[in-house]
């Protein structure tokens, strides 16, 4: 396990471990004097390539094992080894590197940023990475257009409906070319045409690439692209089956 | 992460979101606007409160129960038999000068002002007029005005000024013991011929040589036959501090308002800076899980509030500076000028300190990525 976080040439790592592999993992948080346990002993070994879908109801503990494996909050206890790297364990910047170089996140809600156009939008994870500002749009543009939107360029967030702006989020997640896509209820604020687009549209670019998918939600339609699927309730993850 | 790029999103931010920018930019520019006129205020008020005033060994003699010396009332005779008195029960050498003062307030050119006749032999050596440029009036027709009151009159040597009805040469720019005194200096004669005898002078000026016991010779002097009952005797800087007792008080509430202002200013910046990120939370939190650095994050925040704190100092110097225009001369109270100034010093200490306060507000709420909802 080292603690660098930058990018390895191949979806497998090369010692056969898996991609992703949670021992124990537990989070807890404070809520005032109470404390929540959103995950209790999740065990995972999800392997470079997979394309894991996590269900459950609201309240389950998605989001929280997401944003573990996502680098963005740091487990309570147990350990978390995400292509190589100790997540439990590394440095905050080191989390920041992998968060910018490898993986790609998916909002329920978007989160685009409003005062930039769909280009800009997904512009911001390469210039992160320092990329300038012209070479950024110009692999943005390239991008968005591959998505089927390439009309819609300059449109800023409000000026896109909600199928176009998930496809944005995922121009955004993918751009940067990350090892690992975490989509957190990606379909939840799409109608159902729009939520089946997007969940086609997950499944071609994993398909693309040596991409790694998570994606939490509660949607079983998913889970005929997965190649496994977890089922998550109360903080506790179960292994639901080989979908295939 | 280029400082350009940064500047571009925090430009494109502050562009899309115009009526929040708009908004913030008129509540600071108010807050600074409140803060340079109160800062310019109470630093008028301090150099008046502060001003020392006539010399030590000089005893006022007024008449008893006035407390405007304009009201008092006194004749040579009175004066002069308070300087034998002193002269007997102190030895011959107590008292260096005896000098009749005519001090009266009038309205010149619409400011109340001092006007002050003395004989002229006595205006340097008892009264410690400074004599700044020209000479010491010489005829009835001439005047010499203090530095004061010729900035309230926008005049200058050589000029005319109309005092109760006379046009006066000025001739002299002189500085009374109280700087900030607003006042119009003339020969006695000039006085007497102006304002008439029948009140005689106003203030008997009785000058104690150095080695003198002045408060001694205050409460003896008050209880002779000449003076007892009729008569009060005031050290002259007593008198002085009176007058601007009242003023010190106020020029501590200056001071108050004062850092009241700058705290307001203040914590009004860092109040733009924390709820500007309370609003962008969310967009904040994605930035965090694309990969920026809470420093880098911290940063944009910093730009942007820096940017708009230092865009409102434009403005609110602007208008406090138009708010003041009017008044650069000053205001009299108790005949001494009160000037407020927007000085350089006070105008970059505050944008410094709104940068501070600004930039402290977006690290607090930036140094805690939380993950995006």
């Amino acid at each position: 396990m080292t603690d660098s976080a930058g990018p390895q040439t191949t979806g497998a790592d090369s010692d056969g471990s898996p991609f992703i592999l949670a021992q124990d993992l537990s989070k807890t948080y404070q809520q005032g004097r109470l404390q929540v346990e959103a995950l209790r002993g999740v065990n995972l070994a999800i392997p470079a390539g997979a394309f894991v879908v996590i269900l459950g109801p609201s309240g389950g503990g998605k989001t929280t094992l997401l944003n573990l494996i996502g680098g963005i909050s740091r487990p309570s206890g147990g350990s978390l080894v995400v292509g190589g790297l100790a997540l439990d364990r590394v440095k905050r910047a080191t989390t920041v590197r992998y968060r910018r170089e490898q993986v790609g996140f998916v909002f329920q809600f978007f989160n685009l940023l409003p005062a930039l156009s769909a280009c800009d939008n997904v512009a911001l994870t390469l210039l992160a990475r320092g990329v300038g500002w012209r070479e950024a749009c110009q692999r943005s543009r390239h991008v968005l257009c591959e998505l089927g939107m390439g009309d819609r360029l300059d449109h800023r967030p409000v000026e896109l409906s909600g199928g176009e702006q998930q496809r944005v989020a995922i121009a955004r997640a993918v751009v940067g070319k990350p090892r690992l896509l975490l989509a957190d209820e990606p379909t939840g604020n799409l109608d159902a045409e729009s939520a089946t687009q997007t969940a086609e549209l997950l499944q071609r670019l994993h398909h693309q690439g040596s991409l790694t998918c998570l994606l939490a939600t509660h949607n079983e339609q998913f889970c005929r692209f997965a190649t496994t699927v977890y089922e998550i309730r109360s903080g506790v993850v179960f292994l639901q089956g080989d979908s295939r | 992460m280029r400082a350009i790029v940064l500047f571009r999103l925090v430009w494109k931010d502050l562009v899309h979101d115009r009526l929040r920018s708009v908004l913030s930019l008129a509540l600071l520019s108010v807050l600074v606007t409140l803060f340079l006129l109160v800062t310019a205020l109470a630093r008028a008020l301090q150099t008046f409160g502060s001003d020392e005033g006539t010399p030590a060994n000089n005893l006022w003699i007024i008449s008893a129960n006035v407390i405007d010396p304009g009201h008092s009332s006194l004749y040579q005779e009175t004066l002069d038999q308070a300087a034998a008195d002193v002269r007997a029960n102190y030895g011959p050498d107590s008292v260096t000068a005896a000098s009749p003062v005519i001090f009266r307030y009038l309205r010149v050119a619409d400011r109340l002002m001092q006007i002050l006749a003395v004989p002229p032999a006595d205006a340097e050596s008892v009264h410690h007029l400074e004599l700044l440029d020209g000479h010491w009036p010489r005829t009835t027709s001439q005047a010499a005005v203090s530095r004061s009151a010729m900035s309230l009159l926008d005049a200058s040597i050589g000029e005319q000024v109309e005092v109760y009805g006379r046009p006066f040469s000025i001739v002299a720019l002189f500085e009374p013991p109280s700087a900030q005194a607003v006042s119009i200096g003339m020969t006695y004669a000039a006085g007497q011929n102006l304002l008439g005898t029948g009140h005689g002078f106003q203030i008997g000026v009785l000058q104690l040589s150095p080695q003198s016991d002045v408060p001694a010779v205050q409460s003896w002097l008050e209880q002779t036959p000449n003076l007892a009952g009729r008569y009060s005797v005031y050290q002259a800087r007593q008198v002085t501090r009176n007058l601007t007792r009242i003023l010190e008080a106020t020029a501590v509430l200056g001071r108050v308002f004062q850092m009241l202002a700058l705290l307001v200013v203040t914590f009004g910046s860092l109040n733009a800076a924390s709820l500007f990120v309370l609003e962008r939370q969310r967009d904040i939190n994605t930035l965090y899980a694309i990969g920026y650095s809470t420093s880098t994050v911290q940063t944009v925040l910093l730009i942007r509030t820096c940017i708009l704190s230092l865009a409102a100092f434009l403005p609110g110097w602007a208008v406090a500076s138009l708010l003041l225009a009017p008044h650069q001369g000053g205001a009299v109270v108790f005949s001494s000028a009160i000037v407020p100034v927007v000085s350089g010093a006070t105008t970059a200490s505050a944008a410094a300190l709104v940068v501070m306060a600004a930039g402290a507000g977006a690290w607090f709420a930036g140094r805690q990525p939380q993950a995006p909802s």
